[in-house]
């Protein structure tokens, strides 16, 4: 659904957006299905450039389905990564699938929330004005100094 | 237990990056909110961080088995704070295999709750076993840690061979001085009748035979062959095995099942067994009777391995107390090592009883491919046929077991060859 939506809704080179998406649809099945946890993010990273490139191509309006995009893509990541794991055994194999169908609902319903918020605050926001420009540039260096640390071996307790 | 960031925090940290990043070259709000979702769950995911460290009970229902038993093993987990999905897995030895029950099992871990893994384990082949390794595998409620743990638990468990019961084992030729089962050879005080002989002074009355008395006109009393006991020792072969391809059950196998029988026998025949196991690594148990002796053979049994050794080694190597005079040699072995069979022939060359039990290699090997692979397996069984031909020659009663057959069976077999050969012994 979150690679239909970008290239069913495309007025220009709908062909560019369709090829896209589908080739991070082939991408993520790939993954799914030989089990691959190097191909998955590349595939999630080609939903997001589909939807990238649509943005691009449609012009300077703010999509306001944009919530429900991420919610998908968060959606398929999480669900791909549960289809990676090994398949659980035991007595409590159905509680423990149960309570993680529960979290993935509540960061679902969470990230629609936050997004909008998001959303919102970016169309009152005046763009291009320095101070967005600031506050994205230190998430941006925020998240990258994370993922830093995570690639560092001594940060793994 | 050590925790560490999951493969999917990565990715999510990434993917993060690249939507922000995007978002601020493209000049995108969208692309933003497609980043925040990801930056939620790692944020949520490191809130939630929580460093279990579960304290584990390994129950094992008995330290003792017997081949073919099952038995219950409960692993109890319990942790000072929660770990939403906890995977364990009880390293099982090869030898035990799981009956029922799920391993690696997968259980949610309650904070200050125990949580109680069952699993039913079958004793498969006899050994010692070390059992307890057990390995945990868990994660976070969205995924993001993993936390493993290796805790050592061990707790050793004997299985015993799974003994043929058999009603009587090969007679021995000569007894010992001491009160057994054993009819002996020679005449003295017993119950099994052995003749009549004219009455002597100091003869007692109840031993008269009234009836030859009648016959002869002259007193007659009975003679007896007394009751002792044997000495037995059990000779087993380690220096080689022949072994399905598959891992199953191998000539060794049936040595120590064969040796756990006899060994049964003749000690609830209050004999006094020993045992040799001769092989890369010379062990012994000096001969010894009673239910005690039964269990040290046993246990001494069960650690019968192969170990790979070259060394020449020859019937010297054997303490002169493990074979005592009069004793019966039982051999076990495939007859496949030059050693083992040397061995042997010199003992029967010391005037020592033996007998060979045969445990037969010939259903665990196949013939190689094609016409000479056949030829070879022919040519192979040839020499063995002449082998137990030679050692037949010798006066060693020679019987070949195969899997399957019942031990009692090839024992009948080897008391028969005794029975006639015994006049032809040297």
């Amino acid at each position: 659904m979150t690679a239909a939506y970008p290239a069913l809704a495309a007025e220009r080179l709908a062909w560019l957006v369709g090829a896209t998406g589908a080739a991070a649809v082939a991408l993520l099945t790939v993954a799914v299905v030989f089990r691959s946890r190097v191909l998955l993010p590349w595939a999630l990273v080609g939903l997001g450039a589909q939807y990238a490139l649509w943005l691009e191509l449609r012009g300077g309006r703010i999509d306001e389905r944009a919530p429900v995009v991420a919610a998908g893509i968060l959606l398929a990541a999480e669900l791909g990564y549960w289809s990676l794991e090994r398949t659980a055994r035991g007595r409590a194999a159905g509680e423990l699938a149960a309570r993680r169908l529960l979290v993935i609902l509540g960061l679902l319903c969470g990230a629609l929330l936050v997004c909008a918020g998001i959303l919102a605050a970016g169309t009152v926001a005046v763009r291009g004005s320095a101070a967005v420009e600031a506050v994205g540039v230190a998430a941006a260096v925020g998240v990258l100094a994370l993922v830093w640390r995570l690639a560092r071996p001594e940060a793994r307790p | 237990m050590r925790r560490a960031a999951s493969p999917k925090t990565g990715a999510y940290a990434g993917l993060a990056a690249i939507g922000l990043l995007a978002a601020l070259v493209l000049g995108r709000p969208e692309l933003v909110a497609l980043a925040v979702p990801f930056v939620l769950a790692l944020a949520a995911g490191f809130a939630l961080a929580e460093s279990p460290d579960p304290q584990i009970v390994l129950r094992v229902e008995r330290e003792r088995a017997i081949e073919g038993d099952e038995l219950n093993v409960e692993i109890e987990l319990r942790s000072a704070s929660s770990l939403e999905q906890l995977e364990v897995l009880l390293a099982l030895p090869a030898g035990l295999s799981l009956a029922s029950g799920e391993n690696p099992t997968v259980l949610r871990l309650p904070e200050g709750e125990p949580a109680i893994v069952e699993l039913r384990l079958r004793c498969d082949r006899w050994g010692g076993y070390l059992l307890g390794e057990i390995e945990l595998r868990g994660r976070d409620r969205l995924g993001l840690h993993v936390y493993q743990a290796r805790a050592d638990r061990r707790v050793p468990l004997k299985v015993y061979p799974r003994a043929e019961a058999l009603r009587s084992a090969v007679r021995p030729l000569e007894t010992q001085l001491y009160s057994g089962n054993q009819v002996a050879r020679v005449r003295g005080e017993g119950i099994e009748f052995a003749e009549i002989r004219p009455f002597a002074p100091g003869d007692v009355v109840r031993r008269v035979n009234w009836r030859a008395n009648a016959r002869r006109g002259s007193l007659w009393v009975n003679v007896h062959h007394p009751e002792r006991d044997a000495e037995v020792i059990l000779f087993l072969d380690s220096f080689s095995e022949v072994r399905r391809a598959d891992g199953g059950a191998g000539t060794l196998d049936l040595s120590v099942r064969a040796a756990a029988s006899l060994a049964s026998a003749y000690v609830g025949a209050r004999d006094r067994v020993g045992v040799v196991g001769f092989g890369g690594i010379l062990r012994w148990l000096e001969p010894g009777t009673g239910l005690a002796q039964l269990y040290r053979i046993v246990d001494a049994l069960i650690d019968t391995e192969i170990s790979l050794s070259y060394a020449w080694k020859g019937i010297e190597v054997i303490p002169a107390r493990m074979l005592p005079p009069q004793a019966l040699v039982l051999a076990i072995s495939p007859l496949l090592d030059e050693r083992a069979v040397s061995a042997l022939l010199d003992l029967r060359g010391r005037r020592f009883d033996v007998a060979v039990v045969e445990v037969s290699p010939l259903s665990f090997a196949v013939p190689g491919p094609g016409e000479l692979g056949d030829l070879a397996h022919r040519l192979w069984r040839l020499r063995r046929e002449a082998l137990r031909a030679r050692y037949q020659r010798q006066g060693v009663a020679v019987v070949e077991w195969r899997d399957g057959m019942p031990l009692a069976a090839a024992l009948e077999e080897v008391t028969a060859f005794r029975r006639h050969a015994r006049l032809t012994r040297v």
